[in-house]
């Protein structure tokens, strides 16, 4: 195994990954398996924030990238014969540094496993390889009138493996469902190289069976910590007729909270999401959104209402949420333009390195991270004033370092817009000027923030994973406590005996200490 | 408290005070145009790609 | 015509000219410019890039290019190592345009990404260096062709148009670059064609120089200074517009020569020049044309200027052709395969690719001719589809215009 963070490795280690390496490019052929830097270096970060100052602590020795089950095969039984990691990475869009190598070794990259193997318009299933992204399976359904409702913030960019491997949450899955929800069957290689398929049915596309346990979803949000998907049977359906995002401004987030909860007791069908911007959040899009700059000053919270379905249902859906906000709260409809271009950028409009600020109002460039608690409707207003008041101290000491763009909750009930919240608090972090201080300081930061959110009742994390530093102790030893860690230990063990996949994740080396 | 903006070549812009250290680009007011256009085309098409239609406000509240 | 001011779109880092080497220091606004994208991470530049669609080769995006310096600027790899990498872009500007740092707020903070602006940096600097980007070799022999031909073509250089007793001077100007001039000459010729019959007064240079853009990468000195001598012979001809029939060139002189120099005249794309005919009623479609046809947004003309609805018009407005086109948001992952310079020479293979790709997206919308705006595409969708057989013949929008006009 391998020291992290040591640049050269032991005499003994080395040779031994030279020999992999050997016997990768045989089972894959040279062209796909990469040992220079940059191919190295560009896959060793996710979106989540990154220690650039220990940046070589994370770059892979090798990076592969297979085309077919038989191919991962081969590469899980080299790294099983060799004793050296594998990371599966797909997209690298996830928040949760699951795609992240902690310790090195082989750098599995899916995105040549991007075949659409079936689209069944009968029984309404499309069967993938686990590199191809939603947009380029949604160019494809749509042109039949589909579509694969899996719509996170990363929607253009993410990729199919990766939603699977860390159970990714859908902005729309209070209408259509969440990953687990839409992911039919799968085959997975595991990590002694033995394939197996989980789902309902002989056929694998059957969505509700009561046979056997439901291994399925072992296999969806282990940040490939058991093995790695190379086929899965999703569930489709038709491409909604129409849509109706609807923009709500109110004089504060109370208001907003008792606003969302009428839309969300409204009962309606093709509600697919009810949203709150809190007023931290409004003041944020204030500084360089055109959309929200114009906004008169009153509005300092807002709630969206999102409908999907036939035109029908949500121009009647849409015409009670315009009595219950306007007519019964008094709130103020933003208009059309913004309802529409708003909802429209939601995927990439926070993701932009000049968001940042410092105390001075300089501009300082800034990555994003995004805490993602799942709360339930009633502790919302505690959560929230709790994580603002943890980011202002971390912000008043390290100036310029973070900065506090707000809050956004979306229902994260599927199938059903009520109940619990993906809360999501945004914040800036000054990646260009990340010393071990500042990194320490954001991991205790984060660490405040997922006690606070277990405390109410919420889970840490409801669509990245609790993988990461600060999050990852409060995950395994509070949040899983009662017994679930211990038996994840014991599967994880079980079906990967020599601690092949993704090591280091969810703390499970420890499930091998003597 | 949000930021006061300027308005340079027709549409919203940062206070160039803010910007003194790390401004490195010129853009001209074509450019600036061009960008805009293709936001507002890319935001339309994104409603499309998610469903055919898209319903706004009832007219009595808009 | 006169009196319409052309579009310039400057977006300029005088950061990019200073030279990087192996060993050698990444300045603090590159490593900030690497940044601004690294800072994202999502990759929205690599699900519309058609060469990752194709090859699935994240080095060869925008995050890929950036990133990998960003790494060279902490300490991990040197330039040298992205000899592969480097050949990976085919400098369509889909990437730039879809980072949301462009897209969503670049009119606001003034800062947008540049990809094609850096990949020509890095293969410059590979070059300059020694390290040429895999295969330049191939490049380079097409260089020296064009170099060659400034130096010894003479009277050939208007061959193409020697039947059609064009002036050397004119207020208006048309612009005909080399790969037109020896290549595709019959877009040349369809064009004054069209011109003449408008009735357009109009001349030709009797000896233009080199504009290929596979210089402008490897010497960027010798690129302008050809540039600057075109734009002061037009000038001295008279030219108070100058109708351009290469959207590579247009691109050029819209957006680059003016990072160098002042452009002294107005440039117009010969497709909005033919609109512009059409619609004062210079022109007349008076023939109908009868096929099934889809469109093919050159990338210069779409992610690139503000120049993509004339030849939708155009086509429109000739009567017959069921006419069925992506829209140009989504054609902003398509790309023929040439690429703006040097791609196809340096990756023929998945210039291939990306071209049969292109066909097939064709084929989809069951129509019989994929029509283009731009002589490469047309060259390489011909190359494409002779080698694959596909049933989708490319033609270029001002054959059917010649068509319609009754022209011949």
């Amino acid at each position: 195994m391998y020291e992290v963070g040591k640049k050269t490795l032991a005499e003994d280690v080395q040779k031994d990954l030279d020999k992999a390496i050997s016997s990768l490019r045989d089972a894959i052929g040279n062209e796909y398996v990469f040992q220079d830097v940059p191919n190295r270096a560009i896959r060793s970060a996710v979106p989540a924030p990154f220690p650039l100052h220990d940046w070589e602590a994370h770059i892979p020795d090798v990076v592969v990238m297979p085309s077919t089950t038989e191919e991962v095969v081969e590469i899980v039984k080299i790294a099983n014969e060799y004793k050296i990691p594998i990371v599966p990475r797909a997209g690298a869009t996830g928040l949760a540094d699951g795609a992240v190598p902690l310790k090195k070794g082989i750098l599995l990259d899916v995105k040549r496993m991007n075949q659409i193997i079936e689209i069944d318009d009968i029984n309404m299933t499309a069967t993938v390889q686990p590199g191809v992204s939603m947009l380029e399976l949604n160019k494809v359904l749509t042109r039949v009138g589909l579509f694969y409702p899996d719509d996170p913030a990363s929607y253009p960019c993410a990729i199919i493996g990766g939603r699977i491997g860390s159970n990714g949450f859908s902005l729309i899955g209070g209408g259509y469902g969440h990953v687990p929800n839409l992911v039919i069957s799968q085959e997975i290689v595991l990590p002694t190289g033995k394939v197996i398929r989980v789902g309902g049915g002989g056929g694998r596309k059957i969505r509700k069976s009561s046979v056997g346990y439901n291994i399925k979803d072992l296999f969806i949000g282990h940040q490939g910590t058991l093995g790695i998907t190379t086929e899965a049977t999703l569930d489709i359906c038709k491409k909604p007729e129409a849509e109706c995002p609807a923009f709500f401004g109110t004089n504060s987030f109370e208001e907003s909270h008792k606003l969302a909860f009428d839309l969300e007791m409204l009962g309606l069908r093709s509600m697919a999401a009810v949203l709150i911007f809190d007023p931290q959040k409004i003041e944020f899009l204030r500084r360089d959104d055109e959309a929200y700059i114009p906004q008169p000053k009153e509005i300092r919270s807002v709630v969206l209402a999102l409908m999907y379905g036939t035109e029908a249902e949500v121009t009647v859906a849409r015409d009670k949420v315009f009595e219950t906000a306007v007519d019964k709260h008094k709130a103020i409809y933003l208009g059309d333009e913004i309802s529409k271009g708003d909802w429209a950028s939601r995927h990439d409009r926070y993701h932009i390195a000049y968001h940042g600020r410092n105390k001075a109002g300089e501009v300082s460039m800034m990555t994003w991270h995004c805490e993602d608690a799942a709360i339930n409707h009633s502790e919302l207003p505690q959560v929230r004033k709790k994580w603002h008041a943890i980011v202002e101290q971390f912000k008043s000491k390290y100036d310029g370092i973070f900065d506090d763009w707000g809050m956004f909750m979306y229902t994260n009930n599927p199938f059903r817009p009520y109940g619990d919240y993906l809360t999501e608090i945004d914040i800036g972090v000054n990646e260009l000027e990340m010393t071990p201080e500042i990194w320490n300081a954001f991991v205790d930061m984060k660490r405040q923030i997922a006690e606070v959110a277990l405390e109410a009742g919420g889970s840490i994390s409801a669509c990245h994973g609790g993988t990461r530093m600060g999050d990852v102790e409060v995950a395994c030893y509070q949040e899983l406590a009662e017994g679930t860690y211990d038996l994840m230990k014991e599967i994880k063990k079980m079906l990967d005996p020599n601690n092949i996949m993704n090591p280091g994740k969810y703390l499970l080396d420890s499930a091998y200490n003597k | 408290m949000a930021e006061s903006v300027t308005i340079k070549y027709g549409h919203f812009h940062v206070e160039s005070k803010r910007m003194e250290k790390i401004l490195t680009q010129e853009i001209n007011e074509h450019e600036t145009e061009r960008i805009v256009r293709n936001r507002l085309e890319f935001l339309d098409w994104m409603n499309r790609h998610f469903a055919y239609k898209t319903v706004l406000a009832p007219d009595k509240y808009k | 015509m006169g009196g319409k001011m052309s579009k310039q779109f400057i977006s300029k880092k005088n950061f990019y000219d200073s030279p990087l080497e192996d060993g050698s220091a990444v300045s603090a606004e590159l490593r900030r410019d690497c940044y601004a994208v690294f800072a994202c991470r999502h990759k929205f530049c690599r699900d519309v890039c058609p060469v990752y669609l194709e090859e699935r080769a994240e080095g060869g995006t925008s995050y890929g290019f950036h990133s990998a310096l960003l790494a060279v600027s902490e300490g991990h790899g040197v330039l040298s190592e992205m000899v592969d990498t480097s050949q990976l872009c085919l400098e369509c500007g889909a990437c730039q345009l879809r980072c949301p740092n462009t897209l969503y707020t670049g009119d606001f903070y003034g800062q947008t990404t540049t990809t094609i602006d850096l990949v020509r940096k890095i293969r410059r600097d590979l070059i300059a260096q020694g390290t040429p980007p895999t295969n330049w070799e191939n490049v380079d022999k097409y260089i020296q062709e064009d170099l060659d031909r400034e130096k010894t073509a003479g009277d050939s250089m208007v061959r193409w148009a020697e039947d059609f007793d064009l002036p050397v001077s004119g207020q208006t100007m048309m612009f005909v670059d080399y790969f037109n001039a020896f290549q595709t000459t019959d877009v040349p010729r369809s064009a004054v064609k069209i011109l003449k019959k408008a009735g357009v007064k109009f001349g030709i240079l009797d000896k233009p120089f080199p504009t290929l853009g596979e210089l402008y990468e490897s010497d960027k000195k010798l690129w302008v200074s050809f540039a600057k001598e075109n734009c002061k012979k037009l000038k001295n001809a008279g030219a108070e517009t100058v109708i351009i029939v290469n959207p590579h060139d247009y691109i050029f002189f819209t957006s680059e020569y003016p990072k160098y120099f002042k452009v002294p005249f107005d440039v117009i794309y010969v497709t909005d020049y033919i609109w512009s005919l059409y619609e004062q009623g210079k022109l007349l479609f008076e023939n109908e044309i009868n096929i099934k046809a889809t469109y093919h947004d050159p990338c210069t003309l779409n992610k690139q200027s503000l120049s993509w609805e004339a030849p939708r018009k155009l086509i429109s407005a000739i009567a017959g052709i069921k006419f069925d086109a992506d829209d140009r948001v989504t054609q902003w992952d398509y790309c023929c395969g040439n690429g703006l310079n040097s791609f196809k020479r340096l990756l023929p293979d998945v210039s291939y690719k990306v071209g049969l790709k292109r066909l097939s997206l064709a084929e989809e919308l069951e129509v019989e001719q994929l029509i283009v705006a731009c002589p490469h595409c047309l060259d390489q969708f011909t190359e494409v589809q002779t080698k694959s057989g596909s049933s989708i013949q490319p033609v270029h929008i001002l054959d059917l215009v010649i068509k319609a006009a009754g022209i011949e």
